[in-house]
Parts: structure tokens; sequence; C-alpha cells
């Protein structure tokens, strides 16, 4: 017999790694298709569940109508952001740290004054309970997951299929052979942070209902995102997928048995050890 | 012609140091003027992130982004604070010691870590940096975790024979020159670093790196040494700290610490020496004026990076160089003539 | 021999971009390595240098083995060497980009150098009158303040040979140190390799353009990696395997 605990630490496992790949695969796509590292990103997450906590609770919406918003939103967000801060300083490195800090700071502080820096939970998608078997699973839980992979199936085959797709990962591979060859660099990366951005908001809705919001869930996620990131490697957009369920394994399973601080210290080991002998990580070419 | 040369240098840094003098001098008359504890321990505070701002320069300077900074200072001042209590060593002698302990650690995790190629090595170092502070709190037995570390010795008293007693239990002001003092000397002794041929091999390394390595630079050995110079003053100036504010929490030496010092040199302006101290103290003191609208504060600070970004791409400092070079005429930039 | 290579091979992945070469240069000699565009000559530089590692195969520099020795290493060793892209230190000028190549020659420590000795001094004002001569040598002197990044192109690929004599090299490797120039930057940078040689320095250079073979004592041509002639130009142009590399089989006729 499968304890109840076993089976509820593997749905954890599904529903954190969908939650982490969410978000990596934003920050992966500005990575690889912008080249900057948008420290931001996570703090984007955030906004988008604060934003979502506050048309549901504050203005009533409906649960699924309010996710909805929140993404487009942060996907509008995204591409304010993108064209009026990112795009003058692409090849900057520097000012885009400084950026991206800025805004972390910035976003911070808009929820601390606007929402209150108050541990949240948005209401259930989801009500009620599941029962497969002799196991009960929350339906929340079920829905991030399945959400989770819906969308990431469809951010695959939009990347893999689609005309728009094969530009993204054209302009990740050579920007200047992409520009040569008559891709509108501006619109691809325009696109690119608006669909990051959006799953980013989606996956906090998502966290926020699932488990919470709070002020440092930014943080927390920036951390896994980076993780997630290099275990993939450079360049690998279906790494993030398996990046993102090692983590969540990791972090769903592990501090039942040895805690909290132990296994952020065992996460960030592996990924030190891991940017030190093999750079290009699990599935990335030579950089 | 090369006399030429040597002699611009010459008064160039007479200038500055006639001006760092000033500036120190009217620092020292600061606690003559007020008393109030608040401007000293905003001033106290400044120093010591000045010296780890400049400290994190230095590592800038062979062109490693360093997201760990924080956590050295966090080494530095447990290392001094746990000697300093448990073993009750006085801290005269346990923060250079903390010090030496941050730039060992620096050295031992700078050896792989700095082969890595620039972006790596920021993200590795923003690992290292979290990895730390895990670790801190992994060893709770002796640095109290979560909870944090209480009851750090202050500095023990100056009781030298000829010179007047000093105690540091009391008031701010004996703790303020000793900050005062420590910071000039660490900022003359890297000012020092920079302009030899140290530095110049940092910069090069930072601008080219294998034509540094063609003109028999060793990279790698050169970029480990940075680290370690800038990680030993990170530990001293942490260490520092922990006996000023004799308490200590794990927390404050996290990703978040390291990314406000990073924000300090980089708005201050990582091109030139006196960027880390003005980045510092502009946004250490601006936000603290502002602090009657507490809740505005970081976006005040938030603001003042993106309006540097895009208005001073040099940082502060490089405005003030814009401004000298246009006030006498740089040779540098101007092309005299055509071909031999 | 001042410079030997037996058997020197590189692969890329499947792709052998050296392959068992074996070649020498002699001292006091003028080298130059050809052959057509890809045919390895900037990866052999690269070998010899150290910016890359043989995968088979020696180096030997002076007699002893060089193979797998780091780049700054092989710098100390004697061996100064120029970039195909004319690399230099973009934000230091001309004078300092010189100055700053100067870490071979003469050493000094990490206390020395913090304490400003005496003899740190000294070795400071020794560098500062080295690179003057330099600078006259390479013909540098009217630019000398300006920034490496704001160089014209052949006044860059002058800063890169002035910046490997710094050096005090007994070898010298030149990338296409004629590259992109004009006419008359070409009889100058000409002239200043001429007065290199006179110094009793052995120049290996690798280059296109045929100008070049005046001062070359002899040619090694390259091509898919290995040596295809290797002998003074006159008897090289003639070789059939170099026409055929240059300018493609004639199957008709």
């Amino acid at each position: 017999m499968i304890s109840e605990a076993a089976v509820q630490t593997v749905a954890n496992v599904f529903m954190l790694s969908a939650i982490y790949i969410l978000v990596a695969l934003g920050f992966a796509l500005l990575m690889n298709v912008l080249g900057i590292l948008n420290f931001a990103h996570a703090a984007i997450y955030m906004a988008g569940g604060y934003i979502c906590y506050e048309l549901i609770v504050g203005a009533g919406m409906n649960p699924w109508v309010s996710l909805l918003i929140s993404a487009v939103a942060i996907g509008a967000l995204g591409l304010l952001i993108e064209r009026v801060l990112f795009r003058p300083f692409l090849k900057d490195m520097n000012s885009i740290v400084v950026i991206t800090l800025a805004l972390i700071i910035i976003l911070e502080a808009t929820v601390n004054v606007t929402v209150g820096s108050y541990i949240r939970r948005i209401p259930s998608f989801v009500p009620g309970v599941f029962r497969v078997g002799t196991v009960s699973l929350s339906g929340d839980r079920l829905a991030t997951f399945v959400i989770g992979s819906c969308l990431l199936a469809a951010a695959i085959l939009f990347i893999r299929k689609t005309k728009t797709g094969t530009q993204m990962l054209a302009v990740s591979q050579d920007f200047d052979a992409a520009a040569l060859q008559g891709i509108n660099t501006r619109r691809i990366f325009a696109l690119t942070t608006a669909i990051g951005c959006a799953l980013a908001a989606v996956a906090g809705s998502l966290m926020g209902a699932v488990l919470s919001l709070s002020p440092l869930m930014g943080d927390y996620m920036l951390v896994k995102a980076i993780e997630i990131v290099i275990l993939a490697g450079i360049g690998s957009i279906g790494g993030v997928l398996i990046g993102g369920l090692i983590l969540g394994l990791l972090d769903a399973s592990l501090p039942l048995f040895i805690g909290g601080s132990a296994t952020d210290l065992i996460g960030l080991s592996i990924v030190i050890i891991l940017l030190l002998f093999r750079p290009q990580g699990l599935f990335g070419h030579e950089a | 012609m090369t006399g030429e040369r040597r002699i611009k240098t010459k008064r160039g840094g007479r200038k500055k140091l006639f001006i760092s003098l000033g500036i120190v001098v009217l620092l020292c008359l600061v606690p003559l003027s007020t008393t109030s504890p608040y401007y000293l321990h905003t001033l106290i505070i400044t120093f010591i992130y000045v010296m780890a701002a400049a400290s994190l320069r230095t590592i800038l300077l062979s062109g490693q982004i360093s997201i760990a900074h924080a956590a050295f200072m966090g080494v530095g001042a447990y290392a001094s604070a746990i000697l300093a209590k448990e073993l009750g060593w006085t801290p005269w002698l346990t923060m250079p010691l903390g010090g030496l302990f941050s730039l060992v650690f620096g050295a031992v995790i700078g050896y792989p870590l700095t082969r890595v190629r620039a972006i790596y090595f920021s993200m590795v170092s923003l690992f290292v940096g979290l990895a730390i502070v895990a670790l801190l709190g992994v060893l709770q037995g002796i640095t109290g975790g979560d909870i944090g570390m209480i009851d750090i010795p202050p500095l023990s008293a100056i009781a030298v024979p000829g010179l007047p007693h000093i105690d540091f239990d009391g008031s701010k002001i004996p703790y303020y020159y000793f900050f005062l003092i420590l910071s000039f000397l660490i900022l003359l002794v890297l000012y020092r670093i920079e302009h030899s041929r140290i530095g110049t091999s940092w910069k090069a390394i930072a601008q080219a790196h294998m034509v540094a390595s063609a003109v028999g630079i060793n990279e790698s050995g050169m970029r480990i040494l940075a680290f370690s110079v800038g990680c030993f003053f990170a530990g001293l100036a942490g260490a520092g700290y922990a006996h000023y504010n004799m308490v200590l929490t794990r927390s404050s030496f996290g990703f978040l610490s390291s990314i406000n010092l990073l924000i300090y040199v980089l708005v201050g302006g990582s091109g030139s020496f006196a960027g880390p101290i003005i980045g510092t103290a502009v946004l250490v003191i601006v936000p603290e004026i502002v602090r009657s609208l507490q809740t505005f504060a970081p976006f005040v600070f938030g603001g003042i990076m993106l309006f540097v970004v895009f208005f001073m791409r040099q940082g502060i400092a490089g405005l003030f160089e814009q401004l000298q070079s246009k006030l006498t005429r740089s040779k540098k930039r101007e092309m005299p003539g055509r071909a031999p | 021999m001042l410079l030997e290579t037996k058997a020197l091979t590189k692969h890329f992945g499947g792709l052998a971009a050296v392959s068992l070469l074996d070649m020498s240069v002699g001292e006091g000699e003028v080298v130059g390595l050809i052959g057509p565009n890809g045919a390895g000559k900037t990866t052999i530089l690269n070998l010899i240098t150290g910016f890359l590692r043989p995968s088979h195969g020696h180096i030997f520099f002076q007699e002893k083995e060089i193979s797998h020795k780091k780049p700054h290493t092989i710098a100390r060793l004697g061996i100064g060497r120029t970039f195909q892209l004319a690399y230099l230190f973009p934000d230091f000028t001309v004078f300092e980009n010189i100055a700053a190549s100067f870490h071979v020659h003469p050493r000094y420590g990490f206390w020395e150098a913090l304490l400003n000795t005496a003899s740190c001094q000294e070795k400071e004002r020794y560098i500062e009158e080295q690179a003057m001569e330099i600078l006259h040598l390479v013909g540098l002197e009217p630019v000398r303040d300006v920034l490496g990044k704001n160089l014209p192109h052949g006044y860059q690929k002058l800063l890169s040979m002035a910046r490997a004599l710094a050096v005090k090299p007994k070898l010298l490797l030149l990338d296409e140190p004629i590259g992109g120039m004009s006419p008359q930057e070409i009889v100058f940078a000409m002239s200043v390799i001429e007065k290199i040689r006179a110094q009793g320095i052995t120049i290996l250079l690798v280059e296109h353009n045929m100008k070049i073979r005046s001062l070359c004592d002899r040619m090694v041509v390259i091509n898919f990696g290995t040596k295809i002639a290797d002998g003074p130009m006159d008897e090289v142009r003639q070789n059939q395997d170099v026409i055929n590399a240059y300018f493609g089989r004639d199957d008709a006729a």
C-alpha cells in the first residue's frame, strides 16, 4: 500500500515543478532570446499573483477571469518594460543589472503600497478535493499541474512549430544572422518578453492559491529560476522542463528529511558544482 | 615627453589628496557639531558600506561582477564574533582574523570560481553567497542560526600608557572615529593597489583577457588575487560591524545586501575609484533623509538607480569626470592628424 | 631550431583542424605561414601560444616542450604574438597599452608593488623608457595618447606589434600583420617588421597578402591543416599542390 504521505509528496513534486517551470521558462526565454538576466522576473511573478488576488478579492471577479486578466496585464507590463527599459541597453550588461534590480525594488514597493505586504491566500480556483483511488488530492494542486502542463505544452509547440516560434529560436542562436534574414527582431523581443511575463503571472496566481502570496516569494523564486536555467544549460528550452522537475523533486521531498536550510544548501551546491565543471548544464551547447 | 606626463599625474594626484584630506577633516568635525546617535549611526553605517563597496569594486576591476560580497562580510563578521565571544579574544585581534578568514575562504572558493567566464561568474557568485548564508544557518550551533548571535563583545577599550583611555562602551563617538580612520586607511590601501602594476594587470584582464595572457599576465592568478583582496576587506568591514552592532543575523548578509552593494558601486560609477564612495554615500544617506516618507523610500532608491542608468552612463562619479574634462580640455579623445 | 612542431594535431569534434604538422623555424628566420582561408593557420598559432591544447603531437621551443603550457607561461618564455582581429586594451591609451604589456621583464612581486618601494619605482621608470622606445620603433609616437578603441585600423595593427614586443620575445608570431591596410600603411608596416627582424627577433607570420613575401626567407604552405609545401617563395609557387590549393584543380584541362 502506498502511503498517503508519499502520494501527497508526489503530487507536491508535480505541482511545484509546474510552477517552477512556468517561471523558469520565461526567464530562459528572456535569457536566450534577449540575452539578459532578468533579475526582476520573479518580482513580476509575485506581482501577477497579487494582481490576481486583488481582482478576485478586491473586485469580486471570477477566479478564472482574474487569472486571465492578470496574465494579460502582466504581459502588457512586460511589453512596456521591454520597450522602455530593456531595448536601449541590450548590449550593456552593467546597465541591465542595475535596471532589473531597480525594477525589483519598485515592483515590491508598489505591491507594498497598494495591496499591503501581508501574506495572503488566493481563494481556490478549483475548490474541493478529488479522490483518485484511495488518495485525495486538492483541486488546486491538480489544477496547477494541469494548467501548468497545458501552458508548457502550448509554449513548446509554439516555439517549435510556428513561424514566430522558429524566429525566436533563430534570434536566440544568432542575433545578427536573424536580423540579416529579415526577422523583425524588435517584434520578437517584445513578444518573447510578453509571453515570459504572462507565464510568470499565471505561475504567481497559481502559487497564491495553492500555497500563499508573500512579498518574499519573488526572492525565493528567482533563485529557483536561475538554478533551473543553469541545470538546463544555455540554449536549451526543453532542458528547463527536466531541470524544473529535478528541482521540484528536491524541494518537495528533501525538507521532510533534512529541513529547509540544508535542502537549500544541497540545491545550491549542486548548481555551483555544475557551473564550475559543466557550465553548459545538462543539455546546453558549449557556449 | 615622459616627464610631462608624469607631472600631470602628480598634479592630479595632489589635487585628489587635498580633496580627500579636506573631506576627512570635515568628517572629523561632525561629532563636534552633533552628538545625535542617529546621525552618527548613519555615518558609521556609511563608512562600513563604503569599505565593502570599495572592496567590491576591486573585484570588479578584474572584470568579475560578484553578487556574493555581503556574504563574505558575513564570513568575517561571524568569524570575528565567534572568536571574541567564545574564546574571549580581544576584537582588535579578532577583526583582522575575521578578515583573514574571509580572505582564505574567498581564495579557496575563488580557485575554481575565477576560472569561469564573466556571466557565469556572476551567477555562481550569487549561489555562493546564498550557500554561505545557508551554511551559517546549518551551523546554528555556533552561529545561532535564524535567531542570530547576541552579546558580541564591543571593541575593547584602548588603554595604552601615554594615550588617553578610550572606552567603546557608551557613546558612538569613539566608534565613529574608529570607522572613519579604518575606512580612510582601507581606501588608501585600495587606491595604492589599483594604481600599481597589479591594478593595471587587473584592468588589462577586464578589457581583453586574451591579450593579457599573451603579454604574460597570469589571468587566473590575478583574478584570484582580486577576489581574495576584495574578500579580505569585506570580511574586515563585516567584523567591524559585528563589534559595533553587537548583534548578528545571517539575513543581513544575504542576496539583497549583496545586490545593494553592487548597486552602490554601479550607480556611483564603477569606472572610477571615487564611484563606490559616492554611490554608497548617496544611496545610504538620501533615503535616510527621505525617511519621513518611509513607504516611498524604495521608490526614491529605485528612481535614483534608473535615473543614473538613463542619464549618467558612467555613474555619478562619471558626471564629475565629464565636468572635469569639459573644464580642462583632455587630450585623450582627439586624433592629432594623419599617418606617420 | 628555435621552434619545432612534431606531428601536431588538433581535433574539434570530428574535424581535424590541424593534422600531423611537422614544421620548424630557425633562429633569425622570417617564415611565412600561408594557405587558403580556413586552412588552419590561426589554429596553429593558437596551439603554439597555448590558447589551444593539441590533441596529439608536440611543440618545442628552444628544445623544451611547451605543448601544454598556459599562454602567460609561453609569453614569459619569450614568444610574443598578435591577434588577427588586432585585440588590444580599448580603454587604455596607446602608450598605456604598451606600458601595460611589460609583464615579463621586469618582474616584481605583490608587496613590492603595494608598498611602492624604490626598486618598484625604478622598474616603473625602466618600463616607461622601454615603452617609449617601442613607441618610436613602431611609429606610434603621434598617437600615443589616443585611446585604443579610437584608433584607426592600421594603427591598431601597429599597436598589436608594439604590444607583442613588450614581452622581449625571441620569437614573434604575427597574425595577418598587414591585413586590411592601405598600400602606404603596408609599406610602413613592412619596414617596421624589417626593423624588428634586424634586432635579431625570429618571426613567424600568417598572411594572405602576398606583398609580405619579400620579407620572408621561406614559406610554409598549409591546406586542410597539413603542410603541403615548405621552402623559399620561388620554389613554393611552382609547387603543383600549392597551385591546386589556391586555384582548385582544373579537371577539364
